[in-house]
């Protein structure tokens, strides 16, 4: 300890410095939104418990609320203005809320290709399982074209492909959108949470209400369209008024606002090009991007691990084999030009529902 | 002009937003530096909860004494100071944050409230940027310690590297955070 004032001032903002960013990075963490909601909540419900404050009188509390000048009637202009978005904020809480209490979700999807894409659409479901001590799973079963069945999934183990003809490769869970569409599916790999937590965040929100209250919607377009990530432009989320829980989604590429250099970029191993460089353009943040790991034991019954040389085409006639190869040769495939998601009802499912040679739960 | 000729000069009062209301508004646009404050004074999540509805309640006490011609964030950032001192006592912690850490916090957190009311959205774009330039190894241990919510050791187990390794890149990682809120005019 020193008697030096300098010394402890520069000691004392250092550490100052270093409180502050680690309570800024907490606060950045997903589900701060819902958090930050639930603490108002909580802290308003206490207020009505309590009562009103003492008050002069009614003169004098008019003539502060009248009278507040810088704070409450900006404060409430604000508001005001700002309708939309409080209205936004307090939709997501709702759902947020109603969600976090769901476990287990199934969506029929349909993927609609860029035009002039050589691939048809797909159609197929989606299951994803909640768990507390871990990350979510999923299983993506593309069961149209039936010529092109084939299936993609995160389970216990990581991330993991099934072909039309049965071949089962595996790869690190976070690679798992990026092999399918860029980042689109990315955006339900933490469910419903996650992908209200990144609506919040990085885009314009505006709401509709169907005039008779049977759904909510909340549409969303992306703040900065050339931001050079592959999230879609524009997501639409449908609400039940009831429940509040999300009935159906659709994500929408605007095909002209791909950057011609993302298209077909290099591989997301390690991310974008220039994420993590001083004044790179790419999604400045993303989550647990690490180039995948080393590879582990070989997979269990009726799986394989796929590796292609380098350079050098595989057993390449399986389409999704193909697909594994140019993703990892070639980097991400283009988004496509839309996917939607209808809200079906999930049965009880099991982290065993989510293993490549599972069949589709019931 | 008297009371009664002044009660009578003004609007409808029921169109008057009422002190709860009022009070809702200001605590919603407040609640980010607000939590941010009491985060980095406390640094536990449990406590920093606690403190923050202590505080709310402690505000709402004296909402009638606020004195209206000034800021509501620094009346509010020293309400939460006393309560986190007072919680902290209680829960014999055997710390106790240095007069001058919070004098700096204090600062900070008025940049953060001066930011946050004028940009949307603006401390988040800039601590975003902030980690996007870290150097890959650094990224990683933020990301996957904050955004990925894991521990530690499991990050320690995952990357490969020593536990203690992990607390120093995280440490090293924030500094350089610092560094970029400071160029960005975040941090004094």
């Amino acid at each position: 300890m020193t008697d030096d004032p300098d010394v402890r001032r520069g000691d004392a903002s250092e550490q100052a410095d270093d409180r502050f960013v680690e309570a800024l990075l907490e606060a950045s963490k997903s589900g701060e939104v819902a958090a930050t909601e639930a603490r108002i909540r909580r802290g308003m419900a206490a207020v009505r418990d309590v009562g009103p404050v003492a008050v002069a009188s009614n003169r004098r509390w008019w003539a502060m609320a009248g009278g507040l000048g810088s704070i409450a009637a900006v404060m409430m202009l604000a508001v005001f203005l700002q309708a939309t978005e409080v209205r936004a904020d307090r939709i997501i809480a709702r759902v947020l809320a109603a969600e976090s209490a769901v476990t287990a979700l199934r969506f029929d999807v349909r993927l609609e290709a860029p035009e002039g894409h050589r691939h048809p659409d797909l159609e197929g479901s989606i299951d994803l399982l909640a768990r507390s001590d871990g990350y979510p799973l999923l299983r993506f079963e593309v069961d149209r074209p039936v010529d092109r069945s084939h299936a993609w999934g995160v389970d216990a183990r990581g991330g993991w492909g099934r072909s039309h003809s049965g071949i089962v490769s595996r790869f690190a869970r976070t690679e798992w959108s990026s092999r399918i569409m860029g980042d689109g599916l990315d955006l339900l790999l933490d469910a419903i949470p996650g992908l209200l937590d990144r609506v919040a965040e990085g885009y314009e929100l505006t709401t509709e209400v169907d005039p008779d209250d049977d759904v909510t919607t909340l549409i969303a377009v992306k703040s900065e369209t050339d931001d050079g990530s592959k999230s879609p432009n524009r997501i639409r989320i449908e609400i039940d008024p009831e429940t509040d829980e999300v009935r159906r989604l659709v994500l929408v590429w605007d095909r002209e606002s791909v950057p011609p250099g993302r298209r077909g970029s290099p591989s997301r191993h390690g991310g974008s090009p220039d994420r993590g460089r001083p004044g790179g353009d790419g999604p400045p943040m993303q989550f647990d991007r690490r180039p995948p790991p080393p590879p582990g034991p070989a997979g269990g019954a009726g799986e394989r691990r796929f590796r292609p040389p380098p350079g050098r085409p595989g057993p390449g006639r399986d389409p999704l084999v193909g697909e594994v190869m140019r993703t990892e040769s070639q980097g991400p495939s283009r988004p496509p030009a839309r996917i939607t998601f209808e809200r079906v009802p999930a049965s009880a499912f099991t982290s065993s529902d989510f293993l490549p040679t599972a069949s589709v739960a019931g | 002009m008297s009371d009664r000729e002044f009660e009578s000069s003004q609007a409808d009062p029921r169109d008057s937003p009422s002190a709860e209301e009022v009070f809702e508004v200001l605590m919603r646009q407040n609640a980010g530096h607000l939590m941010a404050f009491i985060r980095a004074v406390v640094r536990n999540n449990a406590l920093a909860e606690d403190v923050f509805q202590e505080t709310f309640m402690v505000a709402w006490r004296r909402f009638e004494d606020f004195d209206r011609d000034r800021p509501f964030g620094p009346w509010l950032r020293g309400i939460a100071h006393r309560t986190a001192l007072g919680l902290m006592r209680k829960t014999r912690r055997e710390f106790a944050v240095d007069t001058s850490i919070v004098e700096v916090l204090e600062s900070h957190a008025a940049r953060y409230e001066r930011i946050s009311m004028s940009e949307d959205a603006g401390v988040v774009d800039m601590l975003n940027e902030c980690v996007g330039r870290l150097p890959d190894r650094y990224r990683e241990v933020i990301e996957v310690l904050y955004r990925g919510r894991r521990s530690i050791a499991e990050v320690a187990e995952a990357t490969d590297v020593g536990a203690e390794a992990v607390k120093k890149r995280l440490q090293r990682a924030r500094g350089m955070i610092a560094d970029c809120l400071r160029m960005k005019g975040l941090l004094a």
